[in-house]
């Protein structure tokens, strides 16, 4: 009996653990699309895909090419550069891979924490941000670390961006950090009033970074100081699509915003039912905004002349139930990855939104 | 509703907490532990005093269930006349129960709060009311202290030994003493279940975030407290235990009554002062 009594408890005990055990991380998938558009690969926890966007997107190859576990899980963006792929993981590592083949080239593993961000590239370096405070500065032929930058004191969760001899590194510490791109030494840091969880852009002469305080900022890219401002209603954590003289992005509180690049003057705002995480793209005049409402992938396409809505589509209602990933365009399609669902990738017509093709994992 | 009710509430005055005690999440844990503790007083309170009421019951159960054993409607008829019936068996269970869902809202208020993924964060931003306090500022919440990070598992395993000692101890200071002719095998289950408890959330330190197991120690520690400040008798087993003397083991079973399991446990001692 005493020892029936055991066995129950330690059986209700592996069911509590079960139910409420260290779940694998979760989060939103990553999107690149290649040059011409007739690739695009998308990460999905333990795996990367390279479809083919030509053959309603057959896929080309994974990454890893078996069941190996133990190199994801893959959240962030993947970076192309020429025929290297690179692609940072959870598991504390970075991977360069064949973007033709999926091979392995190299991997490097020297992080403390996981890459939550995605890697960039400029030239023959690839800056990889870590959420353990550093950004690590590799070799994009060999992998070989060339120097870090280690003066963040919070996680980097945002690529880093480099632009003619500096890297900007946004940080979750509130600080934007401009670094030498030769050295990795800081030339300076403007501290703003939110953490910096995505990527800024990069504009003329000017960096666009949204903030966790609900803003918007324009800084000059020689030394920081501040040239405008736009106050959102909510956390700005996507990269400002930059289009000319035009800006486009979007915060949680639901809205996207057109800004004026010189000035920050808002030329219109929309409001499109839920929160926008991503990454605005653009498709002649039609913007496609990524919107979560927390029970739905929705996918809203905009005039991007006024911000008025030209359709409106649920992507698998019964499966899909967040949309935070950033659209990519290919073709005459949107390519649209939602939390969850069934398949793996949607596109979707521009025109009206119609589903052209959809790929399961 | 579970967000609505539960989770949203917990992590905004989770953080609320951290902003007054200087951005230190393990003390606002400790607080709101302790506040918790506080708000669950009176369930906590009917359900000790229903296991006590229970406990002192049970010679008198088991004397009648001998004698009734073969008359069914008398043997209902006269436990029911004594006070006893299955539901106030089930009362007893309460405060654990109400336990669980706390348990599992506070969980996932910390690993809410902390946000240490991107998913996490885009939720906390759904979660915190729009009157916060500087919200914005917060973020990132700092889940570091000493040598924790509390939203992942203790990496030193010094926090599960301490979770293990201090629900073994607290289970062994709340739990009623055994009356004399209290059956042997219910006593030997409730010890049982004291190891297995410990045992269980030992080891469910293990594997979460180290946040939650300050949440077990300190309500722990709450429980060896608030028990014997209710209540004389374990006041006595607290002391008892704090001056190192031995707590009183299971009483012998009656004469004639067959003791299931193992021999019959040996009398209570001098020790437990009366």
């Amino acid at each position: 009996m005493k020892k029936t009594s055991f066995a129950i408890l330690l059986a209700l005990a592996a069911l509590a653990l079960a139910a409420c055990g260290t779940a694998p991380a979760q989060s939103w998938s990553g999107v690149a699309i290649s040059a011409d558009a007739a690739t695009v690969y998308v990460t999905r926890s333990t795996h990367l895909y390279a479809l083919n966007t030509r053959a309603s997107g057959q896929t080309l190859w994974q990454f890893p090419p078996d069941n190996d576990n133990n190199i994801g899980p893959f959240y962030a963006d993947p970076a192309l550069a020429g025929d290297t792929l690179i692609i940072t993981s959870y598991n504390k590592s970075v991977y360069a891979l064949d973007a033709n083949s999926g091979a392995q080239k190299w991997a490097f593993a020297q992080s403390k924490d996981r890459y939550i961000a995605p890697a960039a590239v400029f030239g023959d370096t690839v800056y990889a941000a870590s959420a353990d405070n550093t950004l690590y500065a590799l070799d994009l032929a060999s992998g070989n670390l060339k120097w870090t930058f280690d003066k963040a004191t919070a996680g980097l969760w945002g690529a880093a961006l480099p632009a003619e001899d500096k890297v900007f590194v946004p940080s979750m510490d509130h600080n934007l950090y401009a670094v030498d791109a030769a050295t990795g030494n800081q030339l300076w840091a403007v501290t703003l009033n939110g953490a910096l969880a995505g990527a800024p852009a990069l504009g003329d002469g000017v960096i666009y970074v949204g903030s966790l305080n609900d803003t918007l900022y324009a800084l000059d890219m020689a030394d920081g100081s501040e040239q405008w401002t736009v106050k959102a209603d909510g956390w700005v954590w996507g990269t400002p699509l930059v289009v000319g003289e035009t800006l486009y992005f979007g915060d949680l509180a639901g809205n996207v915003y057109s800004v004026d690049a010189l000035s920050g003057g808002i030329h219109w705002k929309s409001q499109v039912g839920g929160a926008v995480r991503g990454a605005p793209s653009l498709s002649g005049d039609t913007l496609i905004v990524p919107v979560d409402d927390v029970s739905n992938g929705i996918v809203v396409a905009l005039n991007a002349a006024d911000g008025s809505t030209r359709w409106q589509k649920i992507i698998d209602e019964r499966n899909a139930d967040r949309m935070l990933a950033n659209p990519v365009i290919a073709n005459d399609a949107a390519l649209i990855v939602p939390m969850n669902a069934e398949k793996l990738i949607y596109a979707l017509s521009l025109g009206g939104g119609a589903e052209l093709w959809a790929v399961k994992p | 509703m579970w967000n609505t009710l539960i989770l949203y509430p917990f992590t905004n005055a989770l953080l609320f907490l951290y902003t007054l005690v200087g951005n230190n999440f393990t003390l606002a844990i400790a607080i709101f532990t302790v506040l918790v503790r506080l708000i669950t007083v009176p369930f906590t309170m009917a359900g000790q005093k229903n296991q006590q009421r229970m406990s002192e019951m049970q010679p008198k159960i088991k004397e009648i269930q001998e004698k009734y054993k073969d008359q069914p409607e008398k043997l209902n008829a006269e436990l029911a006349a004594i006070g006893f019936s299955p539901f106030s068996m089930v009362g007893g269970c309460l405060p654990m129960l109400l336990q669980f869902p706390i348990m599992i809202g506070l969980y996932q208020s910390i690993t809410h709060a902390m946000a240490v993924t991107p998913l996490s964060l885009v939720d906390l931003y759904h979660a915190i009311y729009p009157f916060f306090p500087n919200f914005d500022k917060l973020i990132p919440v700092n889940s570091h202290f000493l040598w924790l990070n509390l939203a992942l598992p203790d990496p030193f395993y010094v926090l599960p030994v301490l979770v293990f000692a201090t629900t073994w101890l607290s289970q062994k200071l709340i739990t009623p003493p055994p009356q004399p002719g209290a059956d042997t095998q219910t006593t030997q289950m409730t010890q049982s279940m004291g190891i297995s408890m410990s045992v269980m959330f030992g080891f469910m330190s293990l594997q979460f975030a180290s946040g939650l197991s300050i949440y077990f120690i300190v309500s722990n520690l709450v429980s060896m407290v608030q028990y014997p400040l209710s209540n004389a008798q374990q006041r006595k087993r607290l002391f008892a235990f704090l001056r190192g003397e031995k707590l009183p083991e299971p009483a012998p079973a009656p004469k004639g009554q067959k003791a299931l399991g193992k021999p019959p446990a040996k009398p209570a001692k001098a020790g437990a002062k009366k």
